[in-house]
Parts: structure tokens; C-alpha cells; sequence
């Protein structure tokens, strides 16, 4: 069950969350499930589903585990969206070429997560459907310069005709790994610390000249 | 578990009052440390309810009983290795070359006192690899002592060997702990968890029932959205289960509440998570994401009519290992805590906002208990509680903490404020949100639980208080007073 039990120990694995946000029908499940074709875990108790997935990568020698939580798009559970992205290290925001709402819906995601999450995390904003480009209502231009003012990186994709989804998650992988390492970085050499707020029972020795009297089995 | 001595964080204090999520929160095994208690800070004035007098005993009600709980345990592990206790085979030779006291002291002792009580001889983490040998080499073989490797990061256990075997007689073995230790969690749930599942179920219920506004909101409301069809929940198109596989996953739900392993109860909500997606690909053969499953999970847990199935989420969420909520697990419990978020406030006057910030407010609270650095929480972090300071022109500042639900409103405050604090004349006071330099009175009909749920869900925390002092001047105009409004 443990998708991403993170391995910590040995050579470096990385963990990365990754939420797919944008409005329904803009095709955010059939991305995802062109990316993950055929990788399926077979433990997942939800082999051959959508809506949560997880991908091992290796990137220049680093182990990447990739989880992508999907979220629904309908309004009606735009509210939950906190739940969802909170602790996410990349969000993946889709929008449909062909419509213009989907676009301006992309828009508010991506207030709602720089104002709720900051800088921390890498953002996408993913155009799909360009196999459809002669019905294209939002334009290269707009959306590529809005990225750059946000501050996040700008794709075309097409999951019908699997175009760009390769590049875009392994360019989003590589981001979340130079923010991990800016991050370990700033936390200069306390390098073994990096992990213990993560750990579950954690096991604290005591100090070998600790004297075990009164210990929690003196009374049998 | 209890070869190295371990020892579980329990911060309970008998000062802050007994609720779920408090409990829960501070049943959390995943960052145990060491037993500690929290003593509330001193110098704030707790209001103590006398329930939370009784939860002082239960308190050690708990105490008693994982101890017993340990007790047995033990036994238990000393009933099943009685090969080992009687011959060690890797350990033979020692009884020669030691004292004579020894050998009595190893009959009486199971393997697993002798080691807790001997760590201190064999638990050498200073001494280096060649001081190691050394040591063992004059040592019987199946002598062994730890030590910590500064290159590996590890501890690294060493063993006197027999002589025959070539190379040097001493074997190093880097001992590799593992970040999600499954055996220690599944013992420390046994022993800690189990004994407490149905304290935690009374107090949870207690609070169900003490809050009556949230409870009776999540009856009806739960009662409300089983009556809409799927397609008024979201539901585009897949097919939904029928009653007979909603009879199924209501079976799997009751399963699922009377687990005490977090860990348990997820992989049974994963179950019915699986019996869904099952239900909807046999009919269409297709596969869904979220756009589709989240609707239809909101539309299963409305047909099971499951009040009880909220506080079975809110027990997982909180006591669920860290490091599974990135994952599967994880994600469907988010699912499922979502569905329930949105049945509590279905009813269509409620806006969307009054949710996103009480959903994110509790989330904020749950976030922070759940992956912060653990200290003691205030008061002031839990739901149902409001800290209101009495301001008093000659005797400065006194605060007590308060039970006020989220319907209660800033009039019914100010009377509970009037008795606590004892206030003679209560019709000239009023209730106040100070913020940095400005200070707001609170209309009558406002919720006070509302506007702290508002004030903690924007992403600049500012620091508030709430006040109950004289109004200033009443023959001001009410132009001076700013009302503060819920904005829901």
C-alpha cells in the first residue's frame, strides 16, 4: 500500500506530490493516463485508475517517485481544492485550447496557489487538446507571457496524439528537484535532519552511559 | 520496541481541555519520541471544565492499562522464544566467562530484559571500528556490541565469530533503519491504540453529541443529500452502485469502525474505493479520474447515511502514519474527507465560501498538528474553543477560555462572558475583536467562531483577540464603532 514509503536510506530518492488541477472535460485524466500507460502497479488497489497514480522515474542517477493526485474540476468542488494541493511540491494546471473559460479557470488556480502555498511550489500550465488547433481560442502568445508573469512554464499537449506529456512531467521533475536541493542547501549541513520531520516512530537512543534504573520494564 | 528502552510521546496535560481532535492529536504514535508531559504554560488562567477533571483520571486509567497492556506483551514475547531463552545458539560460551551471578540472573530474565537492561554494556556508539575488534577479539565467539559508523550514517552491530572461519573473526553489520518502521508501528498501536479505541470512540462521541449544532447539521444534511439523485451530486453519466452494493460498502464501513489500526481502516476504505471504480468501469469500460469519482463517492457515503463514518475519517486522518498520507491511502482518505465535507454544508443556501474557509481553517489546524514540530498545542487551536480576554480599565487583562460552538452568536457570548467573569453590570459591555491597532465591536447576531474560521483561513496570519470590555463611550455616535460582519 505504501506508494511512496520514501527510502530515504541508501542513494537519494526523491518524493515529489504532484496535483492536477483545471476544469472538467480539458482532458487532465486522459494526460495522466497517457503518462502512466502501461506502468501500472499492480498492488494499486485501484489498478487502471485515474484519479491517484504514481510513477518512478530516474533522473541523472537520482530515484524519483512521482505521485499525481487528480482533483475534480466541476465548480461545485472548486472548495476542496486545499485538501488536495496542500504539501503538493507541483501542480500540473490543464486547460483545453479550444476554450477560453478553461483558461481563465487555470487563472484562478493559480492566484489561489500562490497566495495558499507561495513560491514553493512549480506550476505548469499545460494548453491540451493542440490536436484541435484549428479551433484554438486561447493564443500561444497570451498564454506563454501570462506563464512567464506568473512564474510558471508553459506546455502544448496533446494526450490523444501522447505530444509533449513525456517532456512536460520530466521538465516539471527536474524543477521540483532543484527546489529540494535549494531547499536542502539552505539547510546548510544538518543533512541527516532532513528527513526526521517526515519519520514515523522515531527510534532515539539513549546515551550509552544512560542508566537503564527505572526503566519502563522494571516492573515485569 | 522495548530493547532500546523506547519511550512514546503522550503530551497530555490535564489542563487543556478533552477534545477529539486534541486527543487524537496527541495519540499521534507517528512522532513518538519519549514520554513526556506538557504542563500548560502557567501563566495562562485555564478555564477548566469539569469533564476535563474526569479526563484527568481516564488519564491515568490509560496509563494503568498500557502498562498492563506492556506487561502482556511481554510475556507474550518471552512465551514464544523459549529456544533462544534456553540456548542461545549464538551466544554460547558466555555463562563460562562470567561472573557466577550470571547464570542465575539469565534464568530468570527473558532475552528481552537482558537486553534492555544491558545496553549500556553492549550500546557502544563511540567506540570506532578497530576499538571494536579489539574489544571482541578477546571475547567468546557470539559476543556482540553496537556501534556507530560516522562514514555509513548507521549503526552498525559487530559479532565475535568462531575462529575457523577465514578472514577476521569479527562481522560488521550496518544496521538499516528504515524511515516507515511497520513492525514498531503495528506494536505501538497494539499496545498503546487498542486499549484507548474505545475511550477515544466514547469521547468522540461525547463530543458529537455535546455539539449539537454540528451534529444535528450533518443529520440532516446527511439525510438531505440521500434523497438527491446521483446526477444532483455530480454524477455525469457513470453508473452509480445500487442498493444492494450500497448494503455491501455500508457492511465494509461498520467493518471499517470497528478496526483500532489506522492503517487497517484505510485499506478497508481503499476496499470500497475499489468496489466503486469496479461498479462504474463494468459498466462503461472506461476509466475515470476524479472529475468523475469524486462525485459518485459524495453519492455513496449520502446513501450509507453515516453519521458515525465522520469521526472514523477524522480518527484515520490524525493517527494515520505520515508518511502514507503522500500516498494512496492518503489520497482516497482526502477523497473521503472531502464527500463528507460536502454533505455537511449541502444545504444549497450555504455558499461555496463559508466551506473553503472552514474546510481550510480546519485543515490549517489539522495540517499544522499533523506535520509541525510538536509542542503543545494552545487552546486557542481547537475548534469549539474561544479564548476572550476581560479588559478592565483598573485590573488590566484576565482571559478565560470558553466553549462556544459555531452558532453561537456574539450576544450569547457576551452572557456566558458576564457570568464567567462575574460582571455586575453586563448590559454596558460588549464584545470586541482587537486586531494590531484597531478594534472592532461584534454585532449581536455574529458568530464569533465564524469570524476566527475567517481570520485563520487568510493566508497572512494576523494575531486577533477577542475582548470583553465596557463600551467605550455610548454617547458616541455608532459611527465610531465598526461592526464587524460575517462576510458569509
Amino acid at each position: 500500500m505504501p506508494a511512496m514509503a520514501a527510502g530515504g536510506t541508501g542513494g537519494k530518492t526523491y518524493s515529489f506530490k504532484v496535483v492536477l488541477l483545471g476544469e472538467g472535460c480539458v482532458g487532465k485524466t486522459s494526460l495522466v493516463l497517457r503518462y502512466c500507460e502501461n506502468k501500472f502497479n499492480d498492488k494499486h488497489i485501484t489498478t487502471l485508475q485515474a484519479s491517484f497514480l504514481t510513477k518512478k522515474l530516474n533522473i541523472t542517477g537520482k530515484r524519483v517517485n512521482l505521485a499525481i493526485w487528480d482533483t475534480a474540476g466541476q465548480e461545485r468542488f472548486h472548495a476542496l481544492g486545499p485538501i488536495y494541493y496542500r504539501d503538493s511540491n507541483g501542480a500540473v494546471l490543464v486547460y483545453d485550447v479550444t476554450d477560453e473559460d478553461s483558461f481563465q479557470k487555470v487563472k484562478n488556480w493559480v492566484k489561489e496557489l500562490r497566495k495558499m502555498l507561495g513560491n514553493d511550489i512549480c506550476l505548469c500550465i499545460v494548453g491540451n487538446k493542440i490536436d484541435l488547433d484549428k479551433d484554438r481560442h486561447v493564443s500561444v502568445e497570451e498564454a506563454e507571457s501570462y506563464a512567464e508573469s506568473v512564474g510558471a512554464k508553459h506546455y502544448h499537449t496533446s494526450a490523444k496524439l501522447n505530444k509533449g506529456i513525456e517532456e512536460l512531467f520530466l521538465d516539471l521533475c527536474k524543477r521540483m528537484m532543484e527546489t529540494a536541493q535549494a531547499e536542502e542547501r539552505l539547510k546548510g549541513n544538518g543533512a541527516s535532519q532532513s528527513a526526521s520531520s517526515r519519520r514515523g516512530v522515531q527510534i532515539v537512543d539513549d546515551e550509552p552511559q544512560a542508566t537503564p534504573a527505572g526503566g519502563c520494564c522494571s516492573s515485569g | 520496541m522495548f530493547t532500546h528502552r523506547k519511550t512514546v510521546i503522550l503530551p497530555l496535560s490535564c489542563a487543556v481541555p478533552l477534545s477529539p481532535s486534541f486527543l487524537l492529536s496527541n495519540l499521534c504514535l507517528s512522532n513518538a519520541v519519549g514520554f513526556v508531559y506538557c504542563c500548560p504554560p502557567s501563566s495562562s488562567p485555564f478555564y477548566i471544565p469539569s469533564s476535563v477533571k474526569a479526563s484527568h483520571s481516564v488519564f491515568f486509567q490509560l496509563i494503568d492499562t498500557f502498562a498492563l497492556e506492556i506487561g502482556e506483551l511481554k510475556r507474550e514475547m518471552v512465551q514464544t522464544s523459549p529456544t533462544v531463552d534456553k540456548d542461545p545458539p549464538t551466544v554460547a560460551g558466555w555463562g563460562g566467562e562470567r561472573d557466577s551471578g550470571y547464570d542465575s540472573l539469565r534464568r530468570r530474565m527473558s532475552v528481552l530484559d537482558r537486553l534492555t537492561q544491558t545496553h549500556p554494556v553492549w550500546l557502544l556508539l563511540a567506540v570506532t571500528e578497530e576499538e571494536a575488534c579489539r574489544i571482541l577479539l578477546k571475547q567468546p565467539p557470539g559476543v556482540f556490541l553496537v556501534r556507530k559508523s560516522g562514514a555509513l550514517q548507521r549503526k552498525v552491530l559487530c559479532v565475535r565469530l568462531k575462529d575457523d572461519q577465514s578472514g577476521t573473526p569479527i562481522s560488521h553489520f550496518p544496521v538499516r533503519e528504515s524511515q516507515y518502521n511497520q513492525v514498531l508501528e503495528k506494536a505501538m498501536h497494539k499496545c498503546v491504540l487498542k486499549p484507548l479505541k474505545s475511550v477515544i470512540e466514547v469521547a468522540l462521541h461525547d463530543f458529537q453529541v455535546r455539539d449539537t449544532g454540528a451534529l444535528q447539521q450533518l443529520r440532516e444534511n446527511l439525510a438531505l443529500a440521500k434523497t438527491k439523485r446521483p446526477q444532483e451530486l455530480g454524477v455525469d453519466g457513470a453508473v452509480p452502485p445500487d442498493p444492494m452494493a450500497i448494503e455491501k460498502i455500508r457492511h465494509k464501513f461498520l467493518n471499517m469502525r470497528k478496526m483500532y489500526s489506522p492503517e487497517k481502516k484505510v485499506s478497508l476504505l481503499l476496499r470500497v474505493c475499489k468496489l466503486i471504480y469496479t461498479i462504474m468501469q463494468d459498466n462503461s469500460g472506461r476509466m475515470y479520474g476524479a472529475d468523475d469519482f469524486l462525485p459518485m463517492l459524495t453519492y455513496v457515503v449520502a446513501q450509507c447515511d453515516m453519521p458515525q463514518l465522520d469521526t472514523d475519517i477524522q480518527y484515520m486522518m490524525e493517527l494515520l502514519d505520515p508518511s502514507l498520507l503522500q500516498g494512496e491511502g492518503g489520497y482516497y482518505l482526502t477523497s473521503a474527507y472531502g464527500a463528507m465535507a460536502l454533505i455537511r454544508n449541502f444545504q444549497e443556501e450555504q455558499a461555496a465560501r463559508v466551506l473553503s474557509s472552514e474546510a481550510r481553517n480546519t485543515l490549517h489546524q489539522w495540517h499544522r498538528r499533523r506535520t509541525a514540530q510538536r509542542t503543545a498545542p494552545t487552546v486557542d487551536d481547537f475548534q469549539n474553543y474561544l479564548r476572550v480576554a476581560l479588559q478592565e480599565v483598573d485590573t488590566g487583562c484576565t482571559a478565560k477560555t470558553l466553549i462556544v460552538h459555531p452558532y453561537t452568536t456574539t450576544e450569547e457570548v457576551c452572557s456566558l462572558c458576564a457570568y464567567k467573569f462575574k460582571i455586575p453590570d453586563p448590559d454596558t459591555y460588549a464584545l470586541f475583536l482587537v486586531t494590531g491597532d484597531t478594534r472592532q465591536q461584534l454585532a449581536p447576531d455574529t458568530h464569533p467562531q465564524r469570524i476566527k474560521a475567517e481570520l485563520h483561513s487568510r493566508p497572512r496570519a494576523q494575531i486577533f483577540h477577542f475582548v470583553f470590555r465596557k463600551v467605550p463611550n455610548l454617547n458616541l455616535s455608532d459611527a465610531s464603532t465598526l461592526h464587524f460582519q460575517n462576510n458569509q
